[in-house]
């Protein structure tokens, strides 16, 4: 049943609106810099980060399934895909690529070669430890969530942090089924 | 290249946020402070000249002895100021031009605030490039 | 534009550039006047400044112009010629170090602000400055380049004393004491000559003064000679009027007063003296010769032909090599003549005719290549157009001129060139352009000796300073040059007052090199001046210098502690940035009722420990949150400072940061406590109070505090021996950038509240500096979330101390570090209580269960691995409940152990290295005091390990029945040796439980082919697993340990006589249990699964070198594998059992067969089972029959009959629908064959027993028959107990098919 999913989300996005990438990146820059002063600690930046990001990634699925005419995937390898190839994509602009997939197919990595959150940015010593991007790894987690897939992303590449690319290792913990309204009896 | 140059930039509050020798002359133990002495002097003069142009590379503003500071400032009126006794202006002002865009990738970075000193390693790199390219 | 006239260059040029009258006197002529202390010039000279003579002078133009002021110079005929270099050096050096003097004062005084710098003006400048110009510029003065200092007129004087005054003035002017000026013919001699007799009134009457008068009159001309009476006054008659001389008179000593014998008459003669001197003679004679002087120029050089002339006639002495200063020009010259022309003219105030004079002669020494001349000249224009006052342009290019024109001319040049510059200088001054005098200031500078440059520098700075808008930085850095130029020319004081006037301009801006270099160098000059606190003060400011390079920061280091040794008192600072202390750092550990045993454990996050300890404290009558004891003494305050014992100290670890690159010696690191005992917990509040409201102050505040500090340490050290608390000292050195955390202790003595103020050290034994932990604020806010505890710090550094209660210490025995999964050890648990009160009841918790729990006693005294094998069972099994009691909870109590005071206790535990990775042990040791009077009502003793466990053995098991025999199975287990190195001997393998029984395979052989398994080598071996459960294991509950009791198999090699272990024993047994707790699943062992247990151990051989390095090897490896269920999920086994084979012959019956099934029970309760058989008759074989029956009648019928009724009192036929029906469906593939008796049999069977059910089947041809077509049907009955919830999910009834038996027929013969 696994429906045609557009395998590139460049139709979208050539028809979602833009925005200027500087003011983009700086604006979000911006946030982090605020939540850097306010929190004063890294880690607590990166967890609010993180929770930033879900709370966008529950919204942001549903204009995404609208938009992008993606229906159900099949399975969790096709949901990478999408995510990477349409999802990335419309909402970045940038393409992620799916790499390395464990043995049974729960957990791969999505592989950022460049990145418009980072532009510019550069880590001072002060920061290290900090996941600049975290909120990618919110956004996709919460998106997830919201396809009923329980699901841990990692950083395990940061350019930032001197990695030659970008790397959100995500980890299928575990598929709530879906519930059908009706019982099905025998 | 200049057998001595030392390069500073000097925020707006008029403090230097980055400072490097890019001379090719063995650093002195004195040079360091002679050269900062001259320098900081050098901002009065930049002072009066900064407001009557409009032109961001003002040439030669000041000498001491043999000698010269070079300026360039910045729309933020950030001073980019280079002490040498090399005399090639076109040089020195594609220097300027380069670091200018350097500092602003610089200034862009969110982590980066304002008038603070630029640590980046990488653009200390980048910069000794460019004086040993141009000057 | 102000007039230049009265600028000051206007006003100097008038005083310098005036007529010089040369004096020629006699001895007596001196006598006479030194009487007032005064020489003669002296006298004369407050009467030489004319502020209003009217005079009318006509020079070159007819109509003549009137001259107000009017200066004569004069000098003797001994002092007109060019002062020695020398001297005038020292003069300057000396005018200067004058200065110097004054300003001495405030050098220990702030340095000036630089807002009432900006306040001053020109005129504020130090006087000392135009003296020194002034000074400078008489240096080069009756230089014969330039006509201005040349002597207009001459006068002689002789004193009435003299014999023969006639011949006196006669010989006076003669030439042998005349100037070199006019001996070698640089100027005209023949000069205006003027005859002066003095008569000193205290020789008597004056005529025969009179009579000389008239004599010299005959001689000399009538209006040449004067004759002027001194020393009138009466002694001290008079009123004093000396005060004319003082300011003329610069090395005035008071005893003198000037003056004394000259009264008003003598002053006014002399006046008159001088004003038609002056008016009668000199200016006439000035105008005279500016005419004569005129015409003739105008004679030889006006007008186009002399031009020409000139050209053609210079062009001619071409030749002439250039000296320096040109040809030489004799007086009669017309150059020179041009040039008197020019200075007498300025003189006169005629600036047209100097400049057109000057201009004229310009041109010819540019010719003529004289450039010193030439410069003179253009000196000399530029003035006259200042005076003039028109183009400015032209005054500074000729200024210009000149300078560089004298600089091109090298050393004898460049003294003029400074005059001129000064001149220029002044010019520019004059015209408000400060920016260009400091340039101009800046030339001379350079070519200055250091001394004067020192003065122009600073000159420079000022214009600086002045110019507008205010360049302060060019202000400071010139002061800077010129601090420098006067230490060179070894002027400390004045350096070190232009470097603190710079400092102002420096002052907190963060160009670091600038501010260590001159605070380097005002400390440095302080301390050659001896004033060491202030050097040092400079000093500090530039210790942490980390941008330094390592040479200077040594050199600053060096000098800093050489000044503060000189100083001789230690010196104390308050926060020195020299280690830098890390605030974010900054950690307390205390131990109020939670104890560690190490600081790792104090260091794990407190809400871990809570977690674990939760149930401990519960069972406590208080909540953990009110420990204190009840009684008033807990208020509000104790609740939120922390609490610590008396006689147990307080740990703070602090992270210094050496900043340099070289090592430093830090001594003497301690703690600044202060300590109320509990009368003063009140006051303690107040002054608590305003120690917090400190913070908030600003630089004074800070001192405050710094004070308190002082006066805290100071009297700590006083009475160090009788303080109510101890501190801890610690001394270290740090190598560059290097970081050290430092632990600081302070144990307080008594009871009360303690506060931990600051922290202080010495910096290599000299500097003693205070750290005020509360004074900033900031960085709390910021640690805050990082602390141990989650109060803010400043409550954190609050302690309220109580008396002393006992406190247990102590560790866990050799328990190592590394470990392969599965080791299993005995540790001890050692515990101390240092204090004479005994504690009771422990509790212990362990956050593993799983990889320690605590042993029993007994296990102390046997030693170790064989105290778990067989033979030792029996004491381990009445043991065995106490320690699985409630095998649950791991909360372990010691039964009423109590540990005397200062006595040791110890406790088994068990280890066993459950699975690999790195897991961190917390044990928590909870107990009671003997003495409830204590404040404290139990402590808590918290011990944490970090363990690695490695990877040794992976097991897996696989499961299945084995075909031929009922209730056994085959077992395969898998083993690899997943260690790096270790190889291990497989020892033994047990199942747990009574109602499993494991045994290899054939009785008797070695089950594993190989002694030991080699690092990563893998082995399976099989088993025979046998369910033997005897019903009688069913009368009461079961105990835990006898479900244990298990079965082994040796694995070693053949014939070892090793002792088995006992898996039942204590410590496996537990382990085995929390295992089966781990692998989750209820205890209650289900006749479903088994566990098994795999016992390795390491070779013997093994023993020479340890693992990890450690002494005691590991003996014994368990494994523990659970919860491996068996193939079948059904209660009921049968099993149908008869012979294989039958012969029979068919032509004398159909063969009849008896088979017995037996059907076995193993559930526990009553089933019910029946078993039907179906008929493979299929239904065209059931009408063949039918037909068959038909044809014989007797056969058929009895057989029908049969049949029928066989089918017929059937009663559960319909129900047996499906049976036929399967039946029918798979007939057509089996011979036929028929059940005999009933095909449907009913069987209640007890829990756990077995019975035979007869079956028989009629065969009616010889074949190979498959009587696997009957069906079980089995039900669970239930006695009326509802479901557990255990069976809610068993299955409660079912139906198999039958199990294919195969029994073949023959036709016997």
């Amino acid at each position: 049943m696994a429906p045609v999913a557009p395998r590139s989300g460049d139709a979208v996005f050539a028809n979602v609106e833009r925005v200027n990438a500087e003011l983009f990146t700086l604006t979000y820059g911006a946030i982090v810099r605020q939540l850097l002063t306010d929190l004063e600690e890294v880690d607590e930046v990166n967890k609010q980060l993180d929770q930033m990001g879900y709370n966008i990634g529950i919204r942001l699925i549903d204009e995404f399934l609208a938009k992008s005419g993606v229906s159900r995937c099949v399975d969790f390898k096709e949901t990478a895909e999408v995510i990477a190839k349409v999802g990335f994509k419309m909402f970045l602009g940038v393409t992620a690529s799916v790499t390395n997939w464990d043995a049974d197919g729960t957990s791969c990595s999505l592989v950022l070669e460049d990145n418009p959150l980072v532009d510019f940015v550069e880590l001072p010593d002060t920061c290290q430890g900090l996941y600049y991007c975290n909120i990618l790894s919110g956004v996709v987690r919460g998106a997830l969530e919201m396809v009923s897939m329980k699901t841990e992303v990692t950083w395990v590449r940061d350019m930032l942090r001197g990695d030659d690319a970008y790397e959100l290792r995500v980890k299928l913990l575990k598929q709530v089924p879906e519930e059908y309204p009706y019982k099905d009896d025998e | 290249m200049a057998s001595t140059a030392c390069f500073i930039i000097v925020s707006r509050n008029d403090n230097p946020i980055y400072e490097a020798e890019v001379g090719s002359a063995v650093k002195k133990e004195e040079a360091a402070h002679q050269h900062q002495f001259i320098l900081h002097a050098a901002l009065d003069i930049v002072q009066d000249i900064a407001w009557n142009t409009n032109a961001m590379f003002l040439k030669a503003v000041d000498r001491f002895n043999d000698l010269v500071v070079s300026v360039y400032v910045t729309a933020g009126h950030t001073r980019f100021m280079l002490l040498h006794d090399s005399r090639n202006d076109d040089g020195i002002k594609s220097f300027f031009q380069e670091v200018h865009e350097l500092y602003i990738k610089i200034l862009f970075n969110p982590l980066y605030l304002p008038g603070s000193r630029i640590m980046s390693s990488q653009f200390d790199t980048k910069v000794r490039a460019l004086a040993r390219k141009y000057l | 534009m102000v007039d230049p006239a009265s600028s000051f260059l206007g006003k100097m040029l008038l005083e310098e550039i005036t007529p010089v009258v040369m004096v020629l006197r006699t001895p007596l002529v001196e006598e006479a006047c030194l009487k007032n202390g005064l020489t003669f010039v002296q006298m004369l000279q407050p009467f030489c400044v004319f502020n209003n003579i009217d005079v009318p002078v006509r020079t070159v133009s007819d109509q003549p112009y009137r001259l107000h002021k009017f200066k004569l110079r004069l000098f003797y005929a001994s002092d007109i010629k060019q002062p020695n270099v020398e001297a005038a050096e020292e003069h300057l050096k000396e005018v200067v170090t004058r200065a110097a003097e004054k300003d001495l004062s405030d050098l220990s005084s702030d340095p000036p602000q630089l807002d009432d710098l900006l306040a001053m003006n020109s005129e504020s400048l130090p006087l000392w400055f135009k003296i020194f110009n002034k000074e400078l510029i008489r240096t080069l003065s009756f230089s014969e380049h330039e006509a201005f200092d040349h002597p207009v007129a001459c006068l002689l004087v002789v004193s009435s004393k003299d014999e023969l005054p006639i011949n006196k003035f006669v010989d006076l002017f003669n030439t042998n004491q005349l100037p070199s000026l006019l001996n070698d013919g640089v100027m005209d001699p023949k000069i205006l000559k003027h005859y002066l007799l003095i008569h000193d009134n205290q020789d008597g009457s004056s005529e025969k003064a009179t009579n000389v008068l008239t004599e010299m009159r005959s001689t000399f001309g009538m209006n040449d000679c004067r004759l002027l009476c001194i020393n009138s006054a009466k002694d001290g008659s008079e009123e004093r009027i000396g005060s004319l001389w003082t300011p003329y008179k610069t090395d005035t000593s008071p005893s003198q007063d000037l003056g004394c014998l000259l009264n008003v008459n003598d002053v006014s003669e002399i006046k008159d003296l001088m004003q038609d001197l002056s008016s009668k003679h000199i200016i006439p004679h000035m105008e005279q010769k500016i005419r004569v002087l005129n015409q003739q120029v105008s004679a030889t050089r006006k007008g186009f032909r002399n031009q020409i002339k000139n050209l053609w006639w210079r062009k001619g002495k071409e030749d002439t090599p250039d000296a320096p200063n040109g040809p030489m020009y004799t007086f009669s010259s017309i150059e020179s003549q041009i040039r008197v022309l020019g200075d007498y003219a300025f003189m006169l105030r005629d600036y047209e005719l100097a400049l057109s004079s000057c201009r004229l002669l310009s041109t010819d020494y540019k010719i003529d290549k004289s450039w010193k001349r030439y410069a003179g000249v253009q000196e000399m224009m530029a003035l006259t157009y200042f005076m003039l006052d028109q183009s400015r342009k032209e005054a500074e290019n000729c200024m210009e001129n000149a300078f560089s024109t004298y600089l091109k001319i090298g050393s004898t040049g460049q003294r003029n060139a400074t005059r001129c510059g000064l001149w220029w200088v002044e010019m520019l001054k004059a015209k408000e352009q400060y920016k260009e005098a400091a340039g101009v200031y800046f030339r001379i500078s350079s070519e200055e000796p250091s001394l004067h440059a020192a003065v122009m520098l600073e000159q420079a700075s000022f214009c600086y300073l002045f110019s507008n808008p205010p360049m302060l930085r060019k202000y400071g850095f010139h002061l800077v040059l010129a601090g420098n130029r006067y230490y060179m020319s070894d002027q400390k004081k004045h350096s070190i007052r232009t470097y603190r006037s710079a400092l102002s301009v420096y002052k907190g801006n963060s160009w670091s090199f600038i501010k260590d270099h001159v605070h380097f160098h005002v400390g440095k000059w302080y301390a050659f001046l001896g004033i060491f606190d202030v050097a040092v003060k400079h000093m500090l400011e530039i210790l942490a210098c980390s941008h330094q390079s390592v040479m200077t920061q040594e050199l600053f280091l060096k000098d800093f502690l050489q000044n503060v040794e000189k100083m001789g008192k230690t010196y104390e600072v308050f926060r020195l940035q020299l280690p830098i202390i890390n605030m974010s750092s900054l950690k307390v550990v205390f131990e109020d009722y939670r104890t560690y045993a190490s600081t790792a454990a104090a260091n794990v996050r407190e809400s871990l420990w809570q977690s674990l300890e939760e149930d401990m404290v519960h069972s406590l009558p208080m909540s953990r949150s009110n420990w204190l004891e009840p009684e008033a003494k807990s208020s509000k305050k104790d609740k939120d400072s922390n609490v610590c014992v008396v006689g147990e100290a307080i740990k703070m670890d602090i992270e210094f940061k050496n900043p340099l690159q070289i090592p430093i010696s830090i001594s003497g690191v301690s703690l600044i406590c202060q300590l109320f005992p509990r009368s003063e917990v009140a006051e303690c509040e107040l002054t608590e109070k305003d120690a917090h409201a400190h913070p908030y102050e600003s630089a004074s505040g800070e001192k405050n505090d710094a004070e308190e500090l002082r006066k805290l340490t100071s009297n700590w050290e006083l009475n160090s021996g009788v303080s109510s608390f101890a501190l801890s000292e610690v001394v270290f050195s740090m190598r560059g950038g290097e970081t050290t955390v430092v632990q600081l202790t302070v144990t307080p003595k008594v009871e009360g509240v303690l506060k931990i103020i600051g922290v202080r050290w010495k910096l290599s034994d000299s500097v003693v500096s205070y750290y005020n932990f509360d004074s900033d604020h900031v960085k709390k806010k910021n640690i805050k979330g990082r602390k141990k505890s989650s109060q803010s710090s400043s409550k954190n550094l609050k302690f309220v101390v109580i008396k002393s209660v006992p406190k247990l210490e102590g560790c866990i025995r050799h328990l190592p570090g590394k470990i392969y999964a599965g080791d299993t050890r005995r540790l001890v648990l050692e515990l101390k209580n240092q204090s004479d009160i005994s504690v009771k009841n422990m509790k212990m918790k362990i956050s593993h269960p799983r990889f320690v729990i605590p042993g029993s006693l007994e296990d102390l005294n046997v030693e170790f691995p064989s105290c778990l094998e067989k033979n030792s069972n029996s004491e381990h099994n009445d043991v065995q409940p106490s320690s699985s009691k409630q095998p649950k909870s791991s909360l372990f109590s010691f039964e009423d152990a109590a540990i005397q005071g200062g006595t040791t206790f110890f406790w088994p535990l068990w280890l066993r290295a459950a699975v690999p990775g790195r897991i961190s042990l917390y044990l928590s040791l909870y107990y009671e005091m003997e003495n409830l009077s204590s404040e404290m009502k139990y402590r808590i003793f918290r011990i944490h390990y970090d363990l690695e466990v490695l990877q040794s053995l992976d097991l897996s098991f696989q499961i299945s029945p084995c075909p031929s025999k009922l209730q056994e199975f085959l077992v395969r287990m898998d083993v690899v040796n997943r260690t790096s190195s270790e190889n291990l001997q497989l020892h033994q393998l047990s199942s747990v439980g009574h109602q499993w029984e494991i045994s290899p395979l054939q009785p008797n052989e070695a089950i594993c082919p190989l002694q030991l398994l080699k690092a990563g080598q893998a082995l399976s071996c099989f088993f025979k697993l046998k369910n033997c459960r005897k019903s009688s294991m069913f009368e009461g509950s079961i105990s835990f340990h006898s479900l244990l009791q298990g079965h082994d198999v040796r694995l070693g090699p053949q014939g070892s006589d090793k002792a088995l272990f006992d898996v039942s024993g204590s410590a496996l047994a537990d382990f085995h249990h929390h295992e089966r707790l781990q692998q989750g699943k209820s205890i209650q062992g289900q006749q479903g699964t088994v566990d098994f247990i795999l016992i390795s151990q390491l070779p013997k051989n093994r023993a020479d070198h340890g693992l990890e390095g450690q002494s005691d090897l590991p003996q014994l490896f368990s494994h523990h594998s659970c919860h491996h269920s068996i193939a079948s999920t059904s209660p009921v086994w049968w099993l149908m059992n008869g012979p294989r084979t039958v012969h029979h012959n068919f032509t004398v019956s159909f063969c009849e067969i008896r088979l017995g099934m037996a059907i076995h029970n193993s559930s526990k309760e009553a089933i019910s089972i029946r078993m039907s058989t179906l008929d493979v008759t299929s239904s065209d074989g059931q009408l063949s029959d039918v037909a068959a029956a038909a044809q014989d009648p007797i056969s058929s019928e009895n057989q029908g009959g049969w049949h029928n009724v066989s089918l017929g009192n059937d009663i559960k036929v319909t129900s047996d629908a499906l049976g036929t029906q399967f039946g029918k469906s798979s007939s057509d593939v089996m011979a036929p064959f028929v059940w005999a008796a009933s095909s449907s049999t009913r069987v209640e069977l007890e829990p756990m027993s077995t019975t035979e059910v007869p079956l028989k089947i009629c065969v009616f041809a010889p074949g190979t028959y498959n009587l696997s077509n009957y069906t079980m049907h089995w039900e669970v009955k239930l006695l009326g107990v509802p479901l557990s919830a255990g069976d809610r999910t068993r299955q409660l009834s079912g139906r198999s098919p039958g199990h294919p038996y195969y029994i073949t027929v023959l036709q016997s013969p």
